[in-house]
């Protein structure tokens, strides 16, 4: 047999990272998410009444941040709650509350940001999460809410340039 | 085995899920959608410290934690748990504010499954929860041929 004809024989190793994760799932019955669905949805009343006791935590760590500014252990206070904001805003059925709580957090998610963080302009973001709430404005479908969102975010996004990826050295962001 | 042949059906139904979170009334959603996917039973911890005393005393399939908690945050409670023996194949969700890929990597490197970014939806929930335990149970299951295959070798 000459060099060419020598059957080959390939090996194909087993995937044993696909083993170990279990590889891809199938769909997941729509009645499984469906019972899921409505069992939030029957949770709208107590939705209204959790989302109204986080402004609160928020509107009181706002104060503080207006009488001691917003580093320290103020600043945090408001980071944490704008975080659980950000994340109940959506499933609480107010979306914007988790644009406008997201676009806060940007701006005093660290100690370094928050020694710089101008206090008015997250006072200014507890205001409109306030009055979202107040005037049953969920969505950025109403021209109003998202003229508050698209400013906020706008200054935030000024404020938080210097922290961003592309304006920091190549050798911090190597390093980070 | 099922993972080289295709798509697996997922399961939801009958777990025991322990939720981990210091928002009492979010635990309270996650409870409600669960129980209403069909989880056997839906434990509540308040901390990192708390949940680990849960399943230092229960049987648990799945344990979901928050990241940013008040005491012991949820990358901390992925660290003991994967560093414990009973805790280490547990399947674990982590769900957070946090969006950034950094932290993903990080929740990743620390043991922790799945990463479901908040605010949640039911349908996130079911899968992110189905696929962690799908994962787990994958985990255990190549573990043990791992382990019958060194103690073949060392017989």
């Amino acid at each position: 047999m000459s060099k060419k004809q020598q059957p080959i024989e390939m090996i194909t190793p087993p995937n044993m990272l696909r083993v170990k994760v279990g590889g891809r799932i199938g769909p997941i019955a729509d009645d499984v998410i469906a019972r899921a669905e409505a069992a939030l949805e029957t949770m709208q009343e107590d939705f209204a009444h959790w989302l109204e006791d986080e402004v609160r935590k928020l509107e009181s760590a706002a104060m503080n941040v207006k009488t001691r500014g917003v580093r320290g252990e103020a600043g945090e206070t408001l980071f944490a709650a704008a975080h659980d904001l950000r994340g109940l805003g959506a499933t609480y059925q107010f979306p914007i509350i988790t644009r406008l709580a997201a676009s806060l957090c940007k701006m005093v998610e660290t100690a370094e940001k928050r020694e710089a963080a101008p206090p008015a302009l997250a006072l200014a973001h507890a205001d409109a999460i306030r009055a979202a709430l107040r005037q049953n404005i969920r969505d950025v479908d109403n021209a109003v809410g998202r003229m508050l969102v698209d400013e906020l975010e706008t200054r935030v996004a000024e404020f938080a340039a210097p922290w961003e990826p592309a304006a920091q050295p190549t050798a911090m962001r190597a390093a980070g | 085995m099922n993972s080289e042949i295709g798509p697996v059906p997922p399961a939801v139904e009958n777990l025991t899920v322990v939720i981990v979170d210091d928002n009492a009334a979010l635990r309270g959603a996650l409870r409600a959608a669960l129980s209403a996917m069909g989880c056997a039973r839906v434990v509540e911890a308040e901390s990192g410290e708390a949940a680990l005393n849960v399943i230092a005393v229960e049987h648990v399939d799945l344990v979901m934690t928050d990241w940013k908690m008040r005491g012991m945050d949820g990358l901390e409670l992925a660290r003991l748990l994967r560093a414990d023996q009973a805790g280490a194949a547990i399947p674990l969700v982590m769900l957070t504010a946090y969006d950034e890929d950094s932290r993903r990597q990080t929740a990743h490197a620390a043991g922790v499954d799945r990463f479901i970014v908040k605010p949640f939806t039911a349908k996130a929930l079911a899968y992110g929860v189905a696929a962690a335990a799908r994962g787990g149970a994958a985990r255990r299951g190549a573990n043990a041929r791992e382990n019958a295959q060194f103690s073949a070798q060392g017989a």
